[in-house]
């Protein structure tokens, strides 16, 4: 035997092989596995980094910040996905979901006691829970809370806490055993879901001890904590968090990234959560983020804007969502104004409006228009006007209303081309908005729209940045001092499901920003309704569901008469993730919270 | 020259009080205050309103809040946060590191290619060679950063990796996952991801500073060639490198010595645009976020240093002065 092979012999083997090396080089194909896996990593972009990790509603209130730490912190409930199911008619404590507590204090299940014009609220906590430090968590842990917040400085906290609003309706906190807490109210609090939930919704009595022995200002004194497999050291509560959930803190290096690992104690058992980190990444704008999922470099982006839905959905392996928000885009209206202090001037403008076309077009359909008073929708829709008003697009019966009324169509003169009112002004309004790119196009919309009626839209793209917007009126914020004629910005719930953290704020007299009563409120249109006032009162003060629900009904009626905004979207959050991901829920409020079922299918 | 430098660092106090000052005055009166952001609550009371203007000092008179602002600049404390409530210096001591990476990178990057450029489009003054050198010199002068920045991310980034498969350059950020580092705590994570990451914004920095430089250098050094000393040097005999080099390009560097003087704040500024591009958590990225959110005593802190690196980069190339041309006494 030669040691030649031969010929059909070597093309064999040159064949076989390269058919094999071909097979490994080939992208496998992708099959979605169902069952969730245990493992691996998940990164996550976001264009806004949190200033401080006691942004979530302690120190100030930014939705990113929620998002971040909710994965670590937990209050004693949470909201449900936006797509968990509902019952027909849900009440508010449908959209939430226990977490510290084991059930949702209600009066039909007796956990709530009204006793003449006092209230006690019984929160039954879950056993076997443990802070990431090992400390179990009992019934002191919500009373500390309390403590915190109100009970142990009232209004001397040495905290810059950003509102106590709630919380100084507070009398005392009883704890007969370590899972049972009693929060005694001095008042009816309707609102009391709001207190203790969500993100950072119970702090640990052990680290608050250790900032009460110092100033008691816990963006001062530095704790110190040991996370087995986390964070070890010293500093403030502000660079550090020890939480009971799913995912523990483990650093945060400012500018660039935060990563949480998995709690292997978590209570929730099942094997989740089954990631072994999340790690946030922090990048510049919006469009960064789209680049990173471009690339593959991160595997989800948050917080994104609308008007990116078109290159999102030229990406194949990339899931875009779109989570309607219990918020909505709308035109603000000065009701002090010359011409809008007329309700029939602003019923024809909301007539005039294409509505329905800024969303087919601006925001690909993936929204809705609204009732004409939107303060129920979304996660509040428990209190929607079964006969809500929804006032159609009609430009032929907006220009007969304002015929009707005296406005005439000029031909000649300096209106020519649009209306004087009654006393033969010509008809100019002044619209201002932020410098968002997709408001830029929807003014073009709307001045459009409304120069079909006669109306006229003057300096329709001297808009502004959002903190001149949104500025305290002390410093001449445009909304905030009522200097618009129409305003157009989103507005929302500060709580899931609750109508008078929004409603209350927006549209009682009381709330009109001015210098006398320093600034506070966001009735930023000048309404000022007797019977508006006296239905958002009474709902505030009654936590039977029916009462606060008729009370709410007559608010919206009065709403919808009275028309101070024109809503023209419900606003929208989109987020993007890779499709290797499993287990992902959008959520309109806090945006992490279901991340224990997140896995990598592939 | 001890004396001199002592001199010149006393008669620089009073200028930084004035720069303070003024400072101070000009973020009092914007008419975005650190409050509209921080006080932006629905929920928030009259009472909390009024607790949180008093914790953070905006209810004091402006005098007050100056003085008090002075006195502790004096114990070296240049104020915190009022949204991270962490202390200025903490925060700077957080994104320096990296600013100075990147920046110092890009620097010498930029002397290194800048310099013989300019030279060598001196020395062949007016061939096809120097013309091609100032056509460049011009493009990357007029390339805007941001733009710049974009191209290359969609060149070297997107654009390879959804036809290829593979990243030729990392979109932005310092590191990828796994790879971190923190350089405020001296740990270089993975080197040579660090090194990947800085490829790009290194490349848009310094493609501008290198034309800036390089056109400096051939303007000093066409100068310098004309003078007789060069003249006398090419008569004796000498190469040509020697010429250039030694009685060249030496005679040259004062000018050149001005314009590093000046760019020494810039090292530890950043670079606002090229950081927000790549998301390069450095200065220019503290101080274009400290602005959006109006946390006037961050931007103080950083412009108060800035003022300080001024004085010191002038101090710095007048006593360089002195090395460069002996004949340059200090008194």
């Amino acid at each position: 035997m030669t040691g030649a092979c031969p010929r059909w012999l070597r093309l064999l083997v040159v064949a076989t092989a390269g058919t094999v090396l071909l097979a490994a080089c080939a992208p496998t194909a992708t099959t979605t596995t169902t069952s969730p896996k245990a493992g691996g990593k998940l990164t996550v972009a976001s264009w806004q980094e949190q200033d401080s990790l006691l942004a979530c509603n302690i120190t100030s209130a930014a939705s990113h910040a929620c998002a971040y730490i909710n994965p670590a912190m937990e209050g004693l409930l949470t909201v449900k996905a936006n797509q968990d199911p509902l019952p027909t008619n849900p009440k508010l404590s449908d959209y939430w979901v226990p977490e510290l507590s084991t059930e949702v204090p209600t009066l039909e299940n007796g956990d709530v006691k009204v006793s003449g014009n006092k209230m006690d609220v019984t929160w039954k906590l879950r056993h076997g829970v443990k802070w990431h430090d090992g400390v179990p968590f009992t019934s002191k842990d919500v009373k500390a809370t309390f403590d915190f917040w109100w009970l142990k400085y009232r209004d001397k906290n040495p905290t810059p806490l950003i509102s106590t609003s709630g919380w100084d309706q507070v009398d005392s906190v009883d704890t007969p055993d370590d899972f049972t807490a009693i929060v005694h109210f001095k008042s009816v609090y309707a609102a009391y879901l709001t207190l203790g939930t969500g993100p950072y919704g119970v702090l640990p009595d052990h680290l608050l001890q250790q900032v009460w022995a110092k100033t008691g200002d816990i963006t001062h004194d530095k704790v110190t904590v040991s996370i087995p497999g986390g964070y070890s050291g010293s500093d403030t509560l502000d660079k550090v968090m020890v939480g009971t959930g799913p995912f523990m803190f483990k650093e945060w290096v400012t500018g660039d990234h935060l990563t949480l690992v998995r709690n292997p104690h978590w209570w929730g058992g099942g094997g989740r959560p089954y990631l072994n980190e999340i790690r946030v990444k922090f990048d510049a704008d919006a469009n960064t983020e789209l680049n990173e999922l471009r690339t593959n470099t991160v595997d989800m982006a948050l917080d994104l804007r609308p008007s990116l839905l078109p290159s999102l959905s030229r990406q194949s392996d990339v899931t875009t969502v779109t989570i309607l928000d219990s918020a909505t885009e709308h035109l603000d209206i000065n009701l002090h104004n010359t011409f809008l202090k007329d309700v029939t001037l602003r019923k024809a403008i909301l007539m005039a409006i294409d509505r329905q076309r800024i969303v087919d077009t601006l925001l690909l359909g993936r929204t809705v228009v609204p009732p004409d008073a939107w303060m129920c929708i979304q996660t509040g829709a428990w209190c929607l006007d079964p006969n809500a008003r929804h006032t159609p697009y009609d430009v032929a019966a907006a220009n007969k209303l304002l015929n009707d009324a005296g406005y005439k169509l000029q031909t000649s003169g300096p209106c020519k081309g649009f209306r004087t009112d009654p006393q033969g002004r010509c008809v100019q309004l002044h619209l201002i908005t932020t410098t968002l790119p997709l408001r830029e196009e929807q003014e073009v919309v709307i001045a459009s729209d409304l120069a079909g009626i006669g109306i006229q839209i003057i300096k329709p793209f001297a808009n502004v940045p959002a903190s001149r917007m949104f500025g305290s009126c002390t410093s001449g914020g445009i909304i905030y001092s009522h200097n618009f004629d129409l305003a157009m910005y989103t507005n929302n719930y500060s709580y899931p499901a609750e109508p008078d953290s929004l409603a209350y704020t927006a549209y009682h007299s009381s709330q009109i920003p001015t210098d006398a009563n320093g600034c506070v409120g966001q009735n930023t249109t000048f309404m000022s309704d007797p019977q508006l006032d006296q239905a958002l009162d009474q709902a505030r003060l009654s936590v039977k569901l029916s009462d606060r629900k008729d009370k709410y009904i007559v608010a919206q009626k009065r709403l919808a008469d009275v028309i101070p905004e024109i809503p023209l979207y419900q606003a929208v959050d989109v987020e993007a993730y890779n499709k290797k991901l499993g287990g992902y829920k959008g959520n309109e409020f806090w945006w992490m919270n279901q991340s224990a079922d997140w896995y990598i299918s592939q | 020259m001890t004396t001199y430098a002592l001199r010149r660092i006393l008669q620089a106090i009073p200028l930084l009080l004035v720069i303070s000052l003024v400072l101070f005055a000009i973020l009092q009166v914007l008419p975005e205050k650190p409050w509209d952001l921080l006080l932006r609550n629905p929920r928030m009371t009259a009472a909390d309103r009024a607790r949180l203007l008093a914790y953070y000092g905006f209810n004091q008179p402006f005098l007050v809040q100056y003085l008090t602002y002075m006195r502790n600049l004096l114990h070296f404390d240049l104020g915190f946060s009022y949204f991270s409530h962490q202390s200025t210096v903490s925060l700077i001591a957080e994104r320096l590191p990296n600013t100075v990476l990147l920046m110092g990178t890009s620097y010498i990057f930029t002397l290194l290619v800048a310099i013989p450029i300019g030279i060598v489009a001196a020395v062949k003054q007016y061939s096809k060679l120097d013309n091609f050198l100032t056509t460049g010199a011009f493009i990357g002068i007029s390339l805007p950063q941001f733009w710049f920045g974009l191209m290359l991310i969609i060149l070297l980034s997107v654009l390879p990796y959804q036809h290829l498969g593979f990243r030729l350059f990392p979109t932005d950020g310092m590191w990828d996952s796994g790879h971190e580092g923190n350089l405020a705590r001296l740990n270089l994570g993975d080197p040579l991801n660090l090194a990947w990451h800085l490829v790009l914004p290194g490349i848009v920095l310094a493609v501008q500073s290198i034309a800036q430089y390089s056109r400096f250098v051939r303007s000093s050094m066409l100068d310098v060639l004309s003078q007789d000393y060069i003249r006398t040097a090419r008569a004796k005999g000498l190469s040509q490198l020697r010429v250039v080099v030694k009685h060249g390009f030496r005679n040259s560097l004062l000018p050149l010595i001005t314009l590093m003087g000046l760019d020494v704040p810039q090292l530890f500024a950043g670079a606002l645009i090229t950081e927000q591009v790549f998301t390069w958590p450095g200065m220019g990225r503290l101080f274009w976020e400290s602005a959006g959110k109006g946390d006037y005593q961050v931007l103080l802190g950083i412009m108060i240093i800035l003022a300080i690196l001024v004085v010191l980069g002038n101090l710095l190339a007048d006593l360089a002065y002195g090395w460069a041309d002996p004949r340059i006494q200090y008194r």
